[in-house]
């Protein structure tokens, strides 16, 4: 070997060899916790023992500190009945509710072919009403839905009604055919007109029956035609289960029909146009719907009129979809033909269902002309449920052009919004207008 | 009655009844060491009955009634209230030893952080290299649920439940559970053994009595056909599943979180204060495994043979809703982040007209990768992580049980991490990389947050006349070296502070004359809550006596 590349080496190598014998004893030499070769300085590393055989307990039984337990006692004895209520949910759920493993829920009786379920309902004015529902629905297109419903209340109330219909909601052609009875001994009255204060109220009976047949063409809810056409008789008279009557408050010859029937047929076509982002549940666009009638009587009474409704919705999401701004112009008017006798006053647009302003009394302003205006913000809380803040104008007037600013009835409500799956909205609502608040817990469709 | 009367007597009752139930819990009279490592806890009982939490009534109780309970909790209140005064809202765990760490039992094995288990080992699972050998014979279909199953018998005449993948997303949920299963088993918890499984249709024949209709409705081929389309199907018409094999023994119903199983003798603590189930949040947060209801722990009862006396098991029975995965596809957005009815975000978003932003909507949890789903570790908070409704024992977690949690999560390592991930054989590579990288940066937030509460000295020993313990975040590297400072209380003389440069301390620097002396560890630069160790002394040496953590 070259003896410089050797004395090269060696001057290299010796200084290295000091460094490292000098080095204070590397870490990376130790066993490192969360390294491939750790183990712990624990005699359970090596020997993992059996808890099956003989030996000691790490602790006693965990035990409340008496001063805590002195201090809890008196509000588990307050509490006590929340507590039981939620050991008795969690454990006897599944020895009362058979079926009621978890959503959804299912009440009844279901075969292969239908379903017949009970029902309930409650309002102060018709007390409790237990009915009764058979469905059937088919999802084919050859196959008709069959529906048919009853319910008599503890206050008189009676209703029923069958409705069979073909289609789809993604076929381009529906027909069906829909029958209803309802009679109500205590249907509200405040007189006809926008000055009908909550004390105008009475009480009528109210019986109608009602059978139309019904097509619609389109392809989709959002667009389609709808042309319908039926028979329907109504018959007013003195009332029960309330008061006062309302030939003790009003002129009877003041309330057109009142103690008389009418009967007519109608006929009709309506249709639904939007451009929405969800068909159920828009965060934005443009929805209208607008519905026209001919009624004409089938007895002596030559009463014949128009009806026009309008319904126009608009949504607009504020910076995201979760919260929504949603505007509604409702109208619903009658005009009667010239020669026409007045329209019975139980056929006039009246505020309920939808129509309903919501710091008022359903049914409270009646007359030829409705209209609403309706605004709300709508925003998500939870999965699921919407807050709602809400204000709404509406009036009644003997026309359109009757219809003053100075007239409108206020109202202003915030509540929540709970969508279910099938279309359905249950809403509760705390609204404020001119004769105080009023609380409403609605369930049907929104818009 | 009138309030005044009820309260004396419900105080008395209370106060005549505690002793009379700790007597029927202690019935087997064992004795008590706080420095055992085992807690035998598996001693020969009769069989517990079998109990059904219906799941319904259940999330009723801990996702409305509980909690609203627990807002108007008004002596938790007043103890917060004189907190100042050492009073105190919550109780440390109860079955921890000396030395701050849980026994084996029937609950819980020490395996990873204090061995560090093989990563061939966390690859295969609980039971090894077992997996379902072809031919399956469908004994059982699974009805409910979005998603296709079945228990089946394989060739070796062992019990299996096949459950599959949503449509749309191959190996979502079961490479999901392959992985998240592989993790809380290695960190010590009693699990199923499941593996990710291809199922071919020609492997799938119908168990006779279910075809006749023995025992409902006749099961045919047309419906096994029908059923499997309910999930995903790969071009040459396989299933993507994953199979469980059936646990051993007998099953005796969920675990409560709250309370302890009162038919089991060997059930002392309840097990809202049991440190394996209060930490068992930090694992839960890691994994994303927001679905953590009673019903997704079991019970089983292991005898030797039917009617003679044995001992109950705990299993954590599903820990598939995690990851990025949910029964249905990926996971939505705001599981993890908070409860179902979140009370809390609920009166936020109210109060807000709906503009709260909830972080769940700032994470980037859409991954576009259909085997991993939505999930995300860039805006991950290890303690604000939200399962599916409240649960007792983790509302009870002291800063004590998180910190343990912390280090059953922070001791896998990167390879560790990657063999459970490779347990799921994904065949889009990116679902590989994306969770290896997802589980290394949670696992070391994880680690960031905990062992920023809770000073991370740990795994104390007396040797060569030194006191020497780890820092775990030295050693895994979520911290440089550094120094400690440590606090000396002898049972007699004044106190002193000693100061470290390395994880050892010398034994000769405490006075020969104490008794005992309690040492508390900081870590210099950080404002963790301190690590004491209690020493006596045992002749010419010192023995530890106590370790607890951040109390």
């Amino acid at each position: 070997m070259n003896p410089r590349p050797r004395r090269l080496a060696w001057l290299v190598a010796l200084p290295l060899s000091f460094a490292i014998a000098s080095a204070p004893p590397a870490r990376a030499q130790e066993a490192r916790f969360g390294d491939s070769t750790w183990v712990a300085p624990y005699p359970i590393a090596t020997e993992s023992g059996d808890p099956t055989t003989d030996g000691p307990r790490v602790s006693r039984r965990d035990r409340e500190p008496v001063g805590e337990t002195i201090l809890r006692t008196p509000f588990r004895a307050v509490f006590y009945p929340v507590r039981l209520l939620a050991r008795g949910v969690e454990r006897v759920a599944d020895k009362v509710l058979p079926q009621f493993k978890g959503p959804p829920i299912r009440l009844g009786f279901y075969t292969e072919v239908a379903k017949l379920t009970p029902t309930i309902a409650y309002s102060s004015d018709t007390g409790i009403e237990p009915g009764f529902e058979i469905q059937r629905r088919s999802f084919r297109e050859d196959v008709p839905n069959i529906r048919i419903a009853g319910g008599w209340s503890t206050k008189g109330q009676r209703d029923a009604m069958a409705r069979v219909h073909s289609g789809l909601d993604t076929t381009m052609w529906g027909v069906g055919a829909e029958a209803r009875y309802k009679i109500v001994p205590n249907f509200r009255f405040y007189g006809i007109g926008n000055d009908a204060p909550e004390g105008a109220h009475s009480i009528y009976r109210d019986e109608r029956g009602d059978i139309s047949v019904f097509m619609r063409v389109g392809p989709d809810p959002l667009h389609r035609a709808r042309f319908l056409a039926g028979y329907s008789s109504i018959s007013s008279a003195g009332g029960s289960h309330g008061s006062p009557a309302l030939q003790d408050v009003f002129d009877p010859t003041t309330v057109p029909f009142f103690g008389h029937d009418s009967k007519v047929f109608y006929f009709g076509a309506g249709g639904d146009f939007a451009l929405v982002n969800h068909w159920r549940e828009p965060a934005y666009g443009v929805h209208l719907r607008g519905d026209v009638r001919h009624f004409e009587s089938s007895d002596r009474t030559n009463v014949k009129y128009l009806e026009l409704r309008g319904d126009v919705r608009g949504y607009l999401p504020v910076f995201a979809t979760r919260r929504i701004l949603a505007l509604r112009l409702l109208y619903d008017g009658v005009n009667p033909d010239g020669g026409s006798a007045p329209i019975p006053f139980y056929r006039l647009p009246a505020s309920y269902g939808e129509y309903r302003f919501l710091a008022y009394h359903s049914n409270q302003f009646r007359d030829q002309v409705l209209g609403i205006a309706h605004v709300e913000y709508r925003w998500v809380i939870t999965r699921g449920l919407q807050a709602v803040a809400i204000a709404q104008l509406g009036e009644v007037a003997p026309n359109a052009k009757s219809l003053r600013i100075a007239d409108i009835h206020e109202s202003y409500g915030i509540g929540l919004r709970f969508p279910l799956k099938k279309g359905t909205v249950v809403r509760g609502i705390a609204a404020q207008g001119s004769e105080g608040p009023q609380f409403l817990l609605i369930a049907g469709s929104d818009f | 009655m009138r309030p005044a009367r009820v309260l004396p007597i419900a105080l008395a009752a209370t106060l005549a009844l505690a002793p009379a139930t700790s007597r029927a819990a202690d019935a087997l009279a064992q004795p008590v060491d706080s420095s055992t490592w085992v807690d035998h806890d598996g001693r020969p009982v009769a069989q517990p009955k079998l109990h059904e939490t219906n799941l319904v009534g259940h999330q009723f109780r801990e996702a409305i009634l509980e909690p609203w309970s627990h807002a108007f909790d008004v002596p938790d209140k007043i103890l917060w209230l004189l907190g100042p005064l050492g009073a105190s809202r919550k109780h440390p765990a109860i079955n921890v030893n000396r030395y701050d760490e849980v026994p084996n039992s029937e609950w819980f094995t020490n395996r990873n952080h204090v061995r560090s288990v093989p990563p061939d080992e966390i690859r295969l699972g609980p039971k090894g290299d077992l997996v379902p050998k072809p031919p399956f014979t469908v004994s059982k279909p699974k009805t409910e649920g979005s998603t296709p199953g079945f228990q089946v018998k394989d060739a070796d005449g062992k019990k299996w439940l096949f459950k599959g993948d949503p449509v749309g997303f191959p190996q979502l949920a079961s490479g999901a559970d392959a992985i998240s299963l592989r993790l809380t088993w290695a960190a010590g918890y009693n699990l199923p053994h499941n593996v990710p499984v291809r199922v071919r249709r020609e492997d799938l024949k119908i168990d006779k009595d279910l075809e006749e209709g023995k025992e409902g409705k006749p099961f045919h081929d047309v419906d096994l056909d029908q059923l499997l389309t309910r999930g995903h199907r790969y071009e040459d018409g396989s299933s993507s599943m994953y199979a469980s094999l059936f646990l051993e023994g007998a099953p005796v119903g969920p675990i409560s979180a709250r309370d302890r199983r009162r038919d089991d003798p060997n059930d002392l603590y309840s097990h809202r204060n049991r440190r394996e189930w209060r930490g068992l949040y930090v694992l839960m947060s890691w994994l994303d495994s927001w679905d953590t209801k009673d019903q997704q722990y079991l019970d089983m009862f292991l005898a030797p043979e039917k009617g003679q006396p044995g001992h109950v098991k705990h299993h954590v029975l599903d820990v598939g809703a995690s990851l990025g995965a949910e029964a249905e596809g990926g996971k939505e957005p705001h599981r993890g982040y908070e409860y179902t009815l979140d009370w809390a975000w609920m009166a936020r978003r109210l109060f807000s007209l709906g503009f709260a932003v909830e972080p769940w909507r700032r994470a980037h949890q859409e991954t576009g990768i259909p085997s991993v789903g939505n999930f995300a570790y860039d805006v991950y908070e290890p303690d604000k992580f939200h399962t599916l409704q409240p649960q007792a024992a983790f509302r009870e977690r002291t800063k004590a049980d998180g910190y343990w949690g912390a280090k059953l999560v922070c001791s896998f390592s990167d390879a560790q991490i990657r063999a459970a991930v490779d347990a799921a054989h994904y065949d889009d590579p990116r679902a590989t990389e994306y969770i290896t990288k997802a589980l290394i940066e949670r696992r070391n937030k994880v680690g960031r947050y905990w062992f920023g509460e809770v000073t991370p000295v740990d795994f104390f020993s007396v040797a060569d006349g030194e006191l020497r313990f780890h820092d775990l975040a030295v050693d895994r590297g979520l911290a440089p070296d550094r120094h400690y400072r440590v606090e000396v209380r002898p049972d007699r003389g004044a106190r002193r502070t000693l100061d470290l440069d390395r994880t050892r301390l010398a034994l000769s620097s405490l006075d020969p004359a104490w008794k005992s002396v309690r040492l508390e560890f900081r870590a210099g630069g950080s404002d963790a809550r301190p690590t004491r160790v209690d020493l006596e002394r045992r002749g010419e040496s010192w023995a530890i006596a106590l370790v607890r953590h951040g109390e």
